[in-house]
C-alpha cells in the first residue's frame, strides 16, 4: 500500500508535536519531511514526489490558512491535509473551499490520519495522470507547424474546409492536407476527438 | 393791739409747729410685744424674727418694736401682773405705741386687763392663741389676730399613723389643765376614741416617767406637752424633758410644736412658730398702715404642719408613704440625690446620650462592616466573572494550546504501539518516546494549572508577596496562545532585579491579561484600517525604589483624547462587544493595592497604559 517514494510533509510550529508525527509516520512506513514555519514548508517543498502535506492551521509567522494560498500560487499538486488544534467551522470551510484534502483536529488517531492520507495520495495520483496527458498533449500540440496550428483552430470551432481555405486565402486541398497532417500528429481520429483533445487543453472551442 | 398780733403770731408758730409734728408722725412708728414666754424660748425667737423681719421691711417709716416677754411658765400670780403693769406704765410713759401685739393667751389676757389703763386707744393684735381659747374668752373691742388650730383629735390621728395598731396613748409632760396652750386638749380628752385608753404620766417625777414609760406595751404611743418642772420640783428646759422621756420610752411621741421634733419627737400636726410670726406680722402691718382693728375679722392662720422625723419613723418601722397627704419629713440623712439633684440628672441625660450615640455608632459600625464585606464580595465575584469571561473568550486558543502536547501524546503512543510489534524493539526510540509523552502531559497539566488558578472561587483574597515579572510572565503564558493565534507578537522587556509586591497574584495577572487582550483587540481594530505592526511590547521598570511601572503597549488604533479619562469607568466600551467593565476591573484592582493606572497615546500609532504599583518594602518581606 504504502510506496518508498511517499513523501509526507509535516508542516508545525510545535517542536513536540512534529517530532512525534515523524515517529508515527516513519513507523507507518513513509518518509517523513518535517518544517517547523510556513516560510521553510514554501521555500522546500517540491512537486517531485508523490506525497501529501499535513499542515497546522495555527502558526506564528505564515499561518496554514496563508500557506495554503502560497503553494496555490506557485503550482503545487500536493494534496493539503489540515490538523488543527481546534476545529472551527469557519476555518475548516474556508480551506476545504480553497481544495484542502480534508480537515482533522489535534489529537488525531492513526487510523483517522493514515486514512486521509491514503485518500490524499490517491487523489494526488488522479491529479497527477490528468497532469501528465495533458502536457503530453500540450507538448503534440508544439509539434504542428504554424499553417497547422491555425488550421487546428479553425476546425475545432467548427469551420468547414471551404471556409477555412476562404479565410486562410489558400485552396481547399491545401487545407485538406494541413487538416490530416494535423490529426496525424494528433492521433485523433475523428473531429470530435479533435474537439475532446481543445477542451483538455483549455483551447476554445465552438 | 401790738399783744394780740403777738398772740396771733405764736398760735400760728404753734399752730405750725404742731402740724409738723403732726406731719412728721408717720415716719415713726412703735409696736409693742407682749410675749408670754421666756425671750429666749424655741418658740418665741423665730416668730418674733419673723414678725421683725415683715415689719421692718418695704416700710415708709421707721419702726420700732419693744419686746416684754412675761416668762409666765416661770413666774405667776395676780402680784406678778400687778408689779409688771406698773412696771410697763413706768417705762413706756414717755413713748408713744402704736400697736400692742399679744403673742400666747395670757399675754392677750394680761392686756385685755391693762389696756384701758395703759394704751387705751392703741389696736391690739393676737397671735399663737388656740383657737378653742379664743372661743371661750371675750375680746376688748379694736383687738384682731390670728388663730392656732390644733385639737387633740389632731394628737390622736398623728398617733394612728405612728402606731397602727393604736390602743393607748400616754400623756407626758406638763399637766394639761395647767399648760393654758394645751388646756383645751383636756376638754375633749373625751371625745378621743371609744377603744382608745388615754393614760396620764403628767404629774409624775421624771425617773418614774421614764420607768413607766419604757414599761408600756408596744401599741401605745405618747403625747409630749411642754414640761418646765416635774413633780418634785426639778426644773427643766421642755426641749430636754423630752429628750430624756424620749430616750426610754417604749413607742413614738407625738407633738405639737415644731421644735420639738428635733429633740426626740417623732412627729405630729405641729405648730410653725415662723409662720405665726410671718401672718402676725402682715397683719400688723395691714393695721400700720391705716386699716381699723375692729374691720379686721379674727381668722384662722396657715400654721400647723404634719411634720415628722425620720430617724424616728425608722425606728418605729413607720413607712413615709403612710403619713398624712403634705407631710414633711426631716432628718432625713441627704443622700447623693438630694444633694446633687441637678448634677446627677444632667449627667445622666449626658451619658445616656453618649451611650445612644455609642450605640448607634457601633451599630453603622457594624452595619458598615457588613456592607463592606459584601462589597468585597461582590467584588470578588465580578473579578471572578471577569476572568470567566477572559477564559471564555480565549476557549480557542486554550483548546488549541491544551490539544497540541495531547495530540503529540497520542502521536507518540501510537508510534509506540507500531514500534512494540515490530520484530527488533528500538529500546533507546521507546525511551525517547516515553520521556517526550511525560514532558507533553506535565505541558498540559501546566496549562490547566494556570487556568485554574485564573478561574478558582476563591472565598478570600490570598494575599501574599511575590515577583511582579513572574506574575507577567505567568500572564503572558495564558494569554500567549490567544496572541499566537491572532497573529500578534507579545514582548516583555523585565526589569533586571526582583520587584516583590504584597497582592494576589492572581488579580495582577488578570489586570496584565485585560490590558494585553484589550492592546489586541486594539491591534486588531487597527488592521482593519491599515496594515500597522502587530506587537504588543509589556514592559515592567523600577520608578525611584519604591514603586514599579508596569506599561503595556500596542500600535493599534489609539484612543480618542476625549475618551482617555472615561474609558477606565464601568460600562464605558468602545467596542461593539466589550461589557465595558474589563478597564473599570483593571483599576479598581490597582487602586485596591494602592497604586494607580491611566493610558496615553503613543506619538507614533497606539496606545500605551502605565500603571504604577507600590513595592514592597525588603524589611517587611
Amino acid at each position: 500500500m504504502n510506496s518508498r517514494q511517499d513523501v509526507i510533509h509535516v508542516v508545525d510550529d510545535d517542536a513536540s508535536f512534529r517530532k512525534a508525527m515523524y515517529r508515527l509516520l516513519r513507523a507507518s512506513g513513509y518518509r517523513v519531511v518535517l518544517h517547523e514555519s510556513g516560510a521553510q514548508a514554501l521555500e522546500k517543498i517540491s512537486n517531485d514526489d508523490r506525497g501529501c502535506i499535513l499542515l497546522d492551521v495555527q502558526m506564528s509567522g505564515l499561518n496554514g490558512i496563508e500557506l495554503q494560498e502560497r503553494l496555490e500560487k506557485v503550482g503545487n499538486a500536493l494534496p493539503i491535509v489540515f490538523i488543527s488544534g481546534h476545529g472551527d467551522i469557519p476555518t475548516s470551510v474556508r480551506v476545504i473551499k480553497a481544495g484542502a484534502e480534508d480537515f482533522l483536529t489535534k489529537p488525531v488517531s492513526k487510523d483517522v490520519l493514515l486514512a486521509a492520507i491514503k485518500r490524499a495520495l490517491e487523489h494526488y495520483d488522479e491529479g497527477h495522470e490528468h497532469v501528465s496527458l495533458i502536457n503530453s498533449l500540450r507538448a503534440r500540440i508544439c509539434t504542428l507547424t504554424a499553417r497547422e496550428q491555425e488550421v487546428f483552430a479553425l476546425v475545432v470551432l467548427g469551420r468547414l474546409n471551404k471556409q477555412i481555405a476562404y479565410q486562410l486565402g489558400t485552396a481547399e486541398r491545401t487545407v485538406k492536407a494541413h487538416r490530416h497532417s494535423v490529426m496525424e500528429k494528433l492521433g485523433a481520429r475523428s473531429v470530435a476527438e479533435l474537439v475532446s483533445i481543445a477542451v483538455k487543453i483549455g483551447h476554445p472551442v465552438a | 393791739m401790738t399783744r394780740r398780733f403777738t398772740q396771733i403770731l405764736v398760735c400760728l408758730f404753734v399752730c405750725f409747729t404742731f402740724e409738723d409734728i403732726l406731719a412728721a408722725e408717720p415716719l415713726a412708728q412703735s409696736i409693742l410685744v407682749i410675749d408670754q414666754s421666756e425671750p429666749n424660748s424655741p418658740i418665741s425667737r423665730p416668730m418674733r424674727n419673723a414678725f421683725r423681719s415683715v415689719l421692718y421691711s418695704n416700710a415708709d417709716v421707721a419702726r420700732t418694736v419693744y419686746l416684754e416677754p412675761l416668762n409666765i411658765q416661770r413666774f405667776r400670780g395676780a402680784r406678778y401682773w400687778e408689779i409688771t403693769y406698773n412696771y410697763l406704765k413706768e417705762k413706756y410713759r414717755d413713748k408713744q405705741i402704736d400697736l400692742v401685739v399679744a403673742f400666747g393667751p395670757t399675754a392677750l389676757n394680761f392686756i385685755s386687763a391693762y389696756r384701758s389703763s395703759l394704751w387705751p386707744s392703741t389696736p391690739i393684735v393676737f397671735g399663737l392663741v388656740d383657737d378653742a381659747v379664743i372661743a371661750n374668752s371675750t375680746l376688748p373691742p379694736d383687738t384682731t389676730g390670728i388663730t392656732v388650730h390644733r385639737s387633740f383629735q389632731m394628737i390622736v390621728d398623728a398617733a394612728k399613723v405612728l402606731v397602727p395598731n393604736l390602743k393607748r396613748i400616754a400623756l407626758v409632760g406638763a399637766p394639761l389643765a395647767d399648760d393654758i396652750n394645751r388646756r383645751h386638749y383636756d376638754w375633749e380628752l373625751p371625745y378621743a376614741g371609744p377603744h382608745l385608753e388615754i393614760i396620764d404620766y403628767t404629774n409624775l417625777p421624771m425617773a418614774e416617767i421614764r420607768k413607766r414609760a419604757s414599761a408600756l406595751p408596744n401599741d401605745t404611743a405618747f403625747f409630749y406637752t411642754a414640761m418646765y418642772n416635774d413633780q418634785s420640783g426639778k426644773q427643766y428646759f421642755p426641749e430636754e424633758a423630752l429628750a430624756e422621756i424620749a430616750e426610754v420610752a417604749n413607742g413614738p411621741i407625738v407633738v405639737d410644736t415644731e421644735f420639738q421634733i428635733a429633740n426626740g419627737g417623732s412627729g405630729g400636726f405641729v405648730l410653725m412658730p415662723q409662720a405665726v410670726g410671718h401672718e402676725i406680722g402682715l397683719l400688723a402691718r395691714r393695721i400700720l398702715d391705716g386699716e381699723s382693728a375692729s374691720q379686721i375679722p379674727i381668722s384662722r392662720g396657715d400654721n400647723v404642719k404634719p411634720i415628722f422625723n425620720w430617724r424616728e419613723l425608722q425606728k418605729w418601722n413607720v413607712n413615709v408613704s403612710d403619713l398624712p397627704p403634705g407631710s414633711e419629713v426631716r432628718f432625713r440623712p441627704l443622700n447623693a440625690w438630694d444633694l446633687y439633684q441637678w448634677q446627677i440628672i444632667t449627667i445622666v441625660i449626658f451619658v445616656s446620650f453618649l451611650i445612644a450615640m455609642i450605640g448607634w455608632l457601633l451599630i453603622e459600625h457594624r452595619r458598615r462592616h457588613i456592607a463592606e464585606v459584601e462589597s468585597k464580595d461582590r467584588l470578588r465575584q465580578i473579578l471572578l466573572m471577569d476572568r470567566t469571561l477572559i477564559a471564555g473568550a480565549m476557549s480557542a486558543s486554550i483548546a488549541h494550546e491544551l490539544n497540541q502536547p495531547l495530540g503529540a501524546i497520542l502521536a507518540n503512543c501510537e508510534a509506540a504501539q507500531i514500534l512494540l510489534r515490530a520484530d527488533k524493539l528500538d529500546l533507546n526510540l521507546l525511551k525517547e518516546i516515553h520521556i517526550d509523552i511525560e514532558r507533553d502531559d506535565k505541558r498540559a497539566a501546566d496549562i490547566i494549572r494556570h487556568l485554574r488558578a485564573l478561574l478558582k472561587e476563591k472565598s478570600e483574597v490570598e494575599l501574599k508577596t511575590f515577583d511582579l515579572n513572574d506574575a507577567v510572565r505567568s500572564a503572558i503564558s495564558i494569554i500567549g496562545p490567544e496572541a499566537k493565534k491572532r497573529g500578534v507578537s507579545l514582548t516583555c522587556m523585565e526589569e533586571k532585579c526582583a520587584l516583590p509586591i504584597y497582592a494576589d497574584d492572581v488579580h495582577l495577572q488578570q489586570v496584565f491579561i485585560n490590558l494585553t487582550m484589550n492592546a489586541m483587540d486594539a491591534v486588531d481594530a487597527a488592521q482593519t484600517v491599515s496594515a500597522g505592526r502587530r506587537d504588543i511590547e509589556i514592559k515592567t521598570s523600577l520608578v525611584g525604589d519604591s514603586e514599579v511601572e508596569v506599561s503595556v503597549s500596542d500600535a493599534g488604533v489609539g484612543i480618542p483624547d476625549d475618551k482617555l479619562k472615561r474609558i477606565f469607568e464601568p460600562f464605558f466600551t468602545t467596542k461593539s462587544q466589550g461589557t465595558g467593565l474589563g478597564l473599570s476591573i483593571v483599576r479598581t484592582i490597582i487602586e485596591s493595592y494602592g497604586g494607580r493606572i491611566w493610558a496615553e497615546n503613543r506619538s507614533s500609532h497606539g496606545a500605551t497604559f502605565r500603571l504604577i504599583l507600590p513595592l514592597m518594602k525588603p524589611h517587611l518581606s
